[in-house]
């Protein structure tokens, strides 16, 4: 007899198990599409973009869990930087012909999009970024605290060569003087904050940032800054997506034991660069 | 980087303060207070006094002004090329300590925060931003530059002015154009470099921003936004099948031209010390491009 999960069941079972306690202020949980929906498959991706939703309803999977919201904006949370403006309100999308045509295909294939992002951060606090260092094949060079890692002595140029193939990356960007000679290295993901950065500072200098997306009043002039002073050599910046994609598969991997009844399978978003 | 002097005017120092004299006798350099005092007079719109932005961010305003640097970010590179070419008050378009609101109550026992704070007071400098007037202005502070520096002015929509009607071109040759004129080696594209373009709409920081300007453009040139939603946005406008892309470039390289133009605008009404433009220097580049 096949499995009939609803959506809501097995976001029952997240909630349950994801964290040692779910936070529902967090703006986890569904988004769109109905908590009673059956559900076929389970996709995990970065963002639910349009691309990711006809490659989900391909797979013949209903459930997509993102760690970004199906209509971009973080409507549910405080954005964590300053001078971040306006917030796109219902109003603002209903006059949009993207948001039009994504609901549209929402409805039309019944999907259901349920986000997992900070609840899912709550279970990786200890090691935010060991899916990251495991895509990178940073495993052997950690050290503490959690997040800085000692590679074999290198460039920063040659390394982010290397970053670049290993990811095919085309929206890297660096900060840094490509022949200047890097060994200790801070890897963070997601949106880099200047409290992140004097956190890692406080555990002692590094040479080499390699981070998600710094905000260019914030972080990321205070790493510039860092290395004007002589206290760091530069900065690899991997582009959101890329920084978080590697949790988003080891999420479906969680999921798959999880909900072993449905087929659940990442689909990786790629970075949204030409 | 020394002012134009006429024969009977010469500048001196006397105990590291400047005075700029003529047989008449020594007047004294102007104070940081009074140049934007100045400014304020100049600027052409109501003073809002309730800016959180455009106010004096570090160093005495009382500080004797011996020359002015305009730029986009007081980085500490910045501060220090304004040291070292002799000026001392620095009229400055972003933050310079690492917040929308230059807050530093959270920066207390940072070390970053202790060097760039005591160089600029050991060396007798002063900052002050420059934000939300130079954007009020009509036109624009910022645009005048930004299109100057593109070389568009003569691509303006007469009834747009953040809309450039361009000969059609592709999006790959925007970008290109941009990285050239600006003088960045981080451009990023979402899109089809192959596209058509003709209608280029100046985006914004904020998804509401670029969500505003997307209808009436091919594209969008957008000075940095956030990632997850504008740029995410982008994409899925292309997957929806609208031929439409974003060139994005960095915070800098969109507005730093519009601080050349602050320069120049105030060498007109600061006569009595020097006025120069110094570049914030868009350092990002993009391996394997």
């Amino acid at each position: 007899m096949p499995a009939t999960l609803t959506a809501d069941q097995i976001g029952e079972r997240i909630r349950a198990r994801v964290a040692p306690a779910w936070d529902p202020a967090a703006g986890d949980g569904l988004q769109v599409g109905g908590a009673e929906t059956i559900v076929t498959g389970i996709v995990t991706a970065w963002t639910p973009s349009i691309d990711i939703l006809r490659a989900a309803v391909a797979a013949r999977a209903n459930l997509i869990v993102s760690r970004e919201c199906p209509f971009w904006s973080r409507e549910a949370e405080v954005k964590g930087y300053s001078g971040a403006g306006r917030t796109a309100t219902r109003a603002d999308m209903t006059k949009d012909a993207t948001f039009a045509f994504k609901q549209q295909y929402i409805d039309e294939h019944r999907l259901v999009l349920w986000r997992l992002s900070s609840n899912w951060d709550a279970r990786v606090a200890a090691h935010p970024v060991a899916a990251l260092a495991r895509a990178l094949g940073w495993e052997a060079f950690a050290r503490e605290p959690a997040g800085r890692y000692a590679v074999e002595a290198t460039t920063i140029g040659a390394l982010a060569d290397t970053i670049r193939r290993r990811f095919s990356a085309r929206g890297l960007r660096v900060l840094g003087a490509p022949g200047a000679p890097i060994s200790t290295i801070a890897l963070a993901r997601g949106l880099l904050l200047v409290a992140d950065v004097q956190k890692i500072l406080r555990a002692g200098d590094v040479d080499l940032f390699v981070a998600g997306e710094p905000v260019e009043w914030e972080a990321y002039p205070y790493i510039a800054d860092l290395v004007t002073a002589g206290r760091a050599k530069g900065m690899i910046l991997l582009g959101h997506a890329v920084s978080e994609e590697p949790e988003l598969a080891e999420a479906a991997t969680w999921l798959e034991t999880l909900v072993p009844e449905v087929p659940v399978r990442h689909l990786p978003a790629g970075e949204p660069f030409a | 980087m020394t002012a134009r002097l006429s024969r009977r005017q010469f500048v001196f120092t006397v105990g590291g303060s400047f005075a700029a004299c003529s047989i008449g006798g020594c007047a004294q350099a102007p104070t940081a207070a009074a140049l934007v005092d100045r400014i304020k007079r100049q600027v052409g719109i109501p003073w809002n006094d309730t800016t959180y932005r455009d106010t004096f961010k570090v160093g005495r305003p009382d500080t004797a002004v011996r020359g002015v640097a305009s730029t986009f970010m007081t980085s500490y590179d910045v501060v220090r090329k304004a040291h070292a070419a002799g000026l001392n008050f620095i009229v400055t378009h972003a933050p310079t300590f690492w917040s929308d609101g230059d807050v530093v109550a959270d920066l207390q026992g940072d070390a970053l925060y202790d060097v760039k704070r005591r160089f600029v007071e050991a060396n007798g400098m002063v900052i002050w931003r420059f934000h939300d007037h130079w954007h009020a202005r009509k036109p624009d502070g910022i645009i005048v530059g930004w299109n100057r520096a593109l070389g568009w002015d003569h691509f303006v929509a007469p009834d747009n002015d953040r809309l450039y009607v361009i000969p059609e071109t592709t999006l790959g040759a925007v970008a290109a154009h941009v990285a050239r004129v600006l003088r960045t080696r981080s451009v990023r594209m979402v899109g089809d470099p192959a596209m058509r373009v003709r209608r280029v709409a100046r985006g914004a920081h904020t998804l509401v921003g670029n969500m505003a300007a997307m209808p009436s453009a091919d594209a969008l040139l957008v000075s940095e936004a956030r990632e997850w939603d504008s740029i995410e946005y982008a994409r899925d406008t292309v997957a929806s099948g609208q031929a439409k892309g974003i060139v994005l470039i960095s915070h800098e390289a969109g507005e730093e031209a519009g601080m050349d133009e602050c320069a120049r605008w105030l060498r007109a009404f600061i006569t009595d010390v020097p006025v120069h433009f110094i570049s914030t220097t868009d350092v990002l580049w993009t391996p394997g491009a």
